[in-house]
């Protein structure tokens, strides 16, 4: 039975958040870590983006041995050994290349990249454009931290206007990449946004975009308050974690639409600027490896008898 | 109807803190507090624990661990 409108009567049942599993249960499952601290600063975010990314793989309900993640360099580069999926350590920036060839050879992976803003926008911008473009079914998870952490904390692409880094001590004076609305611009299907403040909000994002067919994007705001936010007025970790509360919208219906996928501009008279949290775009299209098997299929039917056998 | 009292019990890892001050911030009841010389987490008030697990979730060493603890309804009211 179905209502008028095409729509099924009953609903599909709601898939039940598991909010109440035990940390070391997960860890029992996704992940291989060490006994000590990880190797980030104490109170990195990248800790607490490594807790969604498992959180957010045991709600997709993946097959760990069936999940590859591919890296560069940068402060993040030791998550990929966290987990009990495999690895490619690559060169800077080659996240998103590594990811396009090791799904197009084996479709059947759950392929995800992990990488940093640095790494991703400014290193590696030519393969993420492309990769977005080509609309394969990967999912790219990029940190932004506002600055190159693991160098000293000189400025990237995505340093806000006005804020202070290493190597812009009056402030910078460009304006920065918007890294969602570049993904929207090169074609991604499905683009996301939140930060390490959410944490819910976070793993429900990363688990959508894992369960997305066709490329997806996920920019995840996790703080650097030792390189970043020390010279910034905030340097401890909740500083930063209530700069991503006050600074964040969690509705795209509560903003206006002039002020929408403003990144953040942070100066000492104006901390007010807002940026949109959730899911900002989201668009069927035909997916790159399922065209190539196609494409494949029909030069293969072309082949003379001879050649086949 | 006597409601169950849930509870929870909070294990901190000594080796995996580094101290970064997130976990007692964010406890809104007052749960957690710290131990000098260290200030490393330590649990104070372990009865006020409403089991939202915002500390397990956001501890970037993964030192914190809330699980609940299943008691009957007869053993909750004494």
């Amino acid at each position: 039975m179905s209502l008028p409108n095409g729509m099924p009567a009953t609903r599909p049942a709601k898939k039940k958040l598991d909010l109440q599993r035990p940390l070391d249960e997960l860890v029992e499952m996704y992940a291989d870590i060490p006994d000590k601290s990880f190797r980030y600063c104490p109170g990195c975010g990248l800790g607490m983006a490594q807790s969604a990314i498992m959180r957010a793989f045991h709600r997709a309900g993946v097959d760990i041995t069936k999940v590859a993640t591919a890296g560069g360099s940068g402060c993040y580069s030791v998550m990929g050994h966290y987990f009990k999926s495999s690895h490619i350590h690559g060169s800077h920036g080659r996240g998103c290349a590594y990811a396009t060839g090791l799904k197009l050879a084996r479709p059947e992976l759950t392929v995800l990249t992990l990488q940093g803003d640095g790494d991703l926008l400014a290193i590696g911008g030519n393969h993420f454009i492309h990769a977005a473009r080509r609309n394969i079914d990967i999912t790219v998870i990029c940190f932004n931290n506002y600055n190159f952490g693991d160098t000293g904390g000189q400025f990237a692409p995505t340093t806000p206007l006005g804020s202070k880094t290493d190597t812009s001590s009056l402030g910078m004076p460009e304006p920065a990449f918007d890294a969602c609305k570049l993904a929207i611009g090169a074609g991604a299907g499905f683009v996301a946004r939140s930060t390490v403040a959410h944490p819910a909000h976070l793993t429900k994002m990363i688990a959508d975009a894992i369960e997305w067919k066709g490329f997806a994007f996920v920019e995840v705001m996790q703080h650097c308050h030792v390189l970043w936010g020390r010279r910034n007025g905030m340097p401890e970790a909740m500083d930063m974690m209530r700069f991503y509360k006050d600074n964040s919208v969690l509705h795209l219906s509560t903003v206006p639409e002039e002020e929408r996928f403003d990144i953040p501009v942070y100066s000492e008279d104006e901390k007010d600027v807002k940026f949109v949290l959730g899911v900002l775009h989201r668009e069927k299209k035909p997916e790159y490896t399922e065209e190539y098997a196609k494409l494949r299929a029909k030069a293969m039917a072309k082949l003379p008898a001879k050649v086949k056998s | 109807m006597a409601k169950t009292k849930r509870s929870f019990d909070i294990e901190i890892s000594e080796t995996r803190c580094r101290s970064c001050a997130v976990c007692w911030e964010v406890c809104a009841p007052k749960v957690l507090s710290w131990k000098p010389p260290l200030n490393k987490a330590i649990v104070k008030d372990l009865a006020a624990c409403t089991g939202c697990r915002l500390c397990e979730w956001l501890c970037p060493d993964w030192a914190i661990v809330v699980r609940p603890v299943v008691l009957e309804s007869s053993e909750a009211l004494t």
